[in-house]
């Protein structure tokens, strides 16, 4: 079978498949399928997902179950950036390795010892200092900007949000309960955020009103009164529901969960229980991490050792130097 | 825009919802109540928007129009910050290798005086080796354990079966989008993915990356370390020798510093 070099150029390698020729007298050349590649790479790519399957269930499966990490988890439930800490870890037990190595190092003396050890020390301990007080500096504007970020790409991604049956369940349960019609809801905002985009419907740039408003009605007396009235609704269901299941014998029958209001402290939470895209909570954790990320390496890699770090070598010298001198003489 | 309501009805019925939420949102009504089964005509709740702090919001009234906006729309930036989420140990070797590879090599030369002018090469040579062997040790130790976590984040009733556990971290059970709303989740993923990195193969990786250095100056860059001067030295300049070679270019520290490790 001979395949023309235009045909294998016209297929899409990506996905093993070829597109529909333009030129019709092509139009029954042979399909390029990539088999052949498949074949080669599939008892590769089997143990390579064996690996991880393995990894996922002796690594990361045992780990979350462990005694360790129970204990980890009931005392470390009000940390909120676990990257930093994780980051400063590493530096700690790597400069501590490093520190140890000085000081074990029988090439040198021990002045030599201690000066480059008190070096790692000290270099250490301003890297993680600077690196947690710039990132805790950074908190708020970089809150600002993964708000803008979300705006974006809520709007660059509409399509998303709005058809996401979730929130549109939510929508009417909100328009069964008020009976606000939207051109209320929207009127309402433009009269209380004269800076509002003035909007038809969901506009990503009003975001921030939108949190603003949401925990506001969260807060409202009148919403925790129907709670409380709705919550005491779903106990007497959930009794009967444990009443029938007694009967058909069922010992865990699923109950209806009660509703536990929430206000929403940033894009995240927002996103989690509004508007409920997976993408989206994925990519504001990751703002978190990249700030933190570039904070300490920035910190850790070029701030301390190249701005810092090399004026104060230079001082360090200076200062041996006299007090060797100051030694000699004596 | 309109939205028609057609499902969602039964997602709250069934209870999967543990929150009641306020779509301050566009949208035309069509459906008939959700939860109407449980709230009936006497349910009733008037409450409009009752907000008491009406301090000044901030509105995206340029939004997608800014080099910043048109960087945040982009799908790369996009699978950038999913792969600082997803795989953080890599992220961190990526963040080394544009700060340790580029940034630091570019300052030492241009911070570079006539006398040391040889060195600072040497040294932005070295820093660029590092960064860039740290990376791919990084990326190739790190990448099944990268798509472990990926596998356990996307079904984690399939790994974690313990029963105690959904308990432990304060959800009503195991699920992917429950699990994500708990910070104690949050957590401890963030230390079981950088675990075998930070503490598990840190030092070994360091190691390696120290180890690789070497011959990567030598065959990929063509630069190799000159001898020192073997003249003897006399007490005075013996520790100050020693402090210049403890500069964070040349030690092993910051090479490892450079290397895709704190």
């Amino acid at each position: 079978m001979q395949v023309s070099y235009s045909s294998i150029n016209n297929c899409d390698y990506k996905h093993y498949k070829c597109r529909p020729y333009p030129n019709k007298g092509h139009a029954n050349s042979p399909s390029y399928t990539g088999k052949i590649e498949s074949q080669i790479f599939k008892p590769v790519q089997r143990r390579y997902n064996e690996l991880t399957e393995w990894i996922a269930n002796n690594y990361f499966a045992k780990f979350y179950q462990s005694k360790f990490a129970e204990k980890f988890i009931n005392k470390s439930s009000n940390v909120k950036n676990m990257t930093t800490h994780m980051a400063a870890i590493g530096s700690t037990l790597i400069s501590g390795m490093y520190t140890i190595r000085t000081l074990q190092n029988d090439k040198l003396d021990s002045d030599r010892k201690k000066t480059l050890a008190i070096n790692d020390v000290l270099t250490w301990g301003l890297s993680t200092l600077g690196a947690y007080t710039i990132d805790r500096k950074l908190g708020k504007w970089w809150g600002n900007v993964t708000n803008k970020y979300a705006a974006n790409y809520i709007d660059k991604h509409k399509g998303e949000f709005l058809n996401n049956p979730d929130l549109q369940a939510l929508i009417n349960k909100y328009a069964e309960i008020n009976g606000i019609d939207v051109k209320d809801v929207n009127k309402y905002i433009l009269e209380k955020y004269p800076e509002a985009i003035k909007t038809e419907n969901f506009d990503a740039r009003n975001i921030n009103i939108y949190m603003k408003e949401y925990n506001n009605f969260i807060d409202s007396e009148d919403f925790k009164n129907y709670i409380e009235k709705h919550n005491k609704k779903i106990d007497k269901i959930n009794e009967q529901i444990k009443a029938n299941a007694k009967i058909k014998g069922d010992a865990n029958p699923k109950l209806i969960s009660k509703i536990i209001p929430d206000k929403v402290s940033d894009i995240r939470e927002f996103n989690l229980d509004v508007l409920k895209n997976k993408n989206l909570t994925t990519h504001v954790d990751g703002m978190g991490v990249l700030k933190s990320l570039f904070v300490f390496g920035m910190v850790y890699r070029y701030i301390v050792p190249v701005l810092v770090m090399k004026p104060a070598n230079k001082i360090g010298a200076w200062y041996h130097d006299k007090h060797k001198k100051q030694e000699v003489k004596a | 825009m309109n939205l028609t309501i057609t499902n969602g009805y039964n997602d709250l019925k069934s209870g999967s919802h543990s929150r009641l939420k306020h779509p301050v949102v566009g949208y035309e009504r069509k459906s008939k109540s959700v939860c109407e089964s449980i709230d009936n005509s006497s349910m009733n709740f008037n409450g409009s928007f009752t907000g008491k702090s009406d301090t000044a919001v901030k509105v995206y009234k340029d939004l997608g129009k800014g080099f910043w906006d048109k960087i945040g729309r982009s799908e790369r930036f996009n699978k950038i910050l999913k792969m600082f989420e997803e795989r953080s140990v890599v992220s961190q070797a990526l963040v080394a290798l544009v700060v340790a590879g580029i940034l630091r090599p570019i300052t030492n030369l241009a911070m570079a005086g006539k006398n040391d002018r040889e060195d600072s090469i040497y040294a932005a040579s070295h820093a660029i080796a590092s960064a860039v062997v740290g990376f791919v040790v990084s990326y190739i130790v790190m990448a099944p354990f990268d798509k472990a976590f990926r596998k356990l984040k996307e079904n984690p009733k399939k790994y974690l079966t313990s029963e105690n556990l959904a308990k432990t971290l304060g959800v009503p059970e195991i699920g992917k989008r429950k699990l994500e709303k708990s910070q104690a989740y949050k957590n401890i993923s963030k230390m079981a993915q950088m675990i075998p990195d930070s503490i598990v193969m840190g030092i070994p990786k360091a190691m390696l990356t120290i180890a690789l250095i070497p011959p990567v100056l030598k065959y990929v860059f063509g630069i190799e370390k000159k001898p020192k001067n073997a003249v003897k030295q006399d007490d005075t300049q013996v520790p100050k020798n020693n402090l210049e070679s403890n500069n964070f270019i040349e030690q092993p520290k910051m090479e490892n510093f450079s290397g895709g490790k704190h």
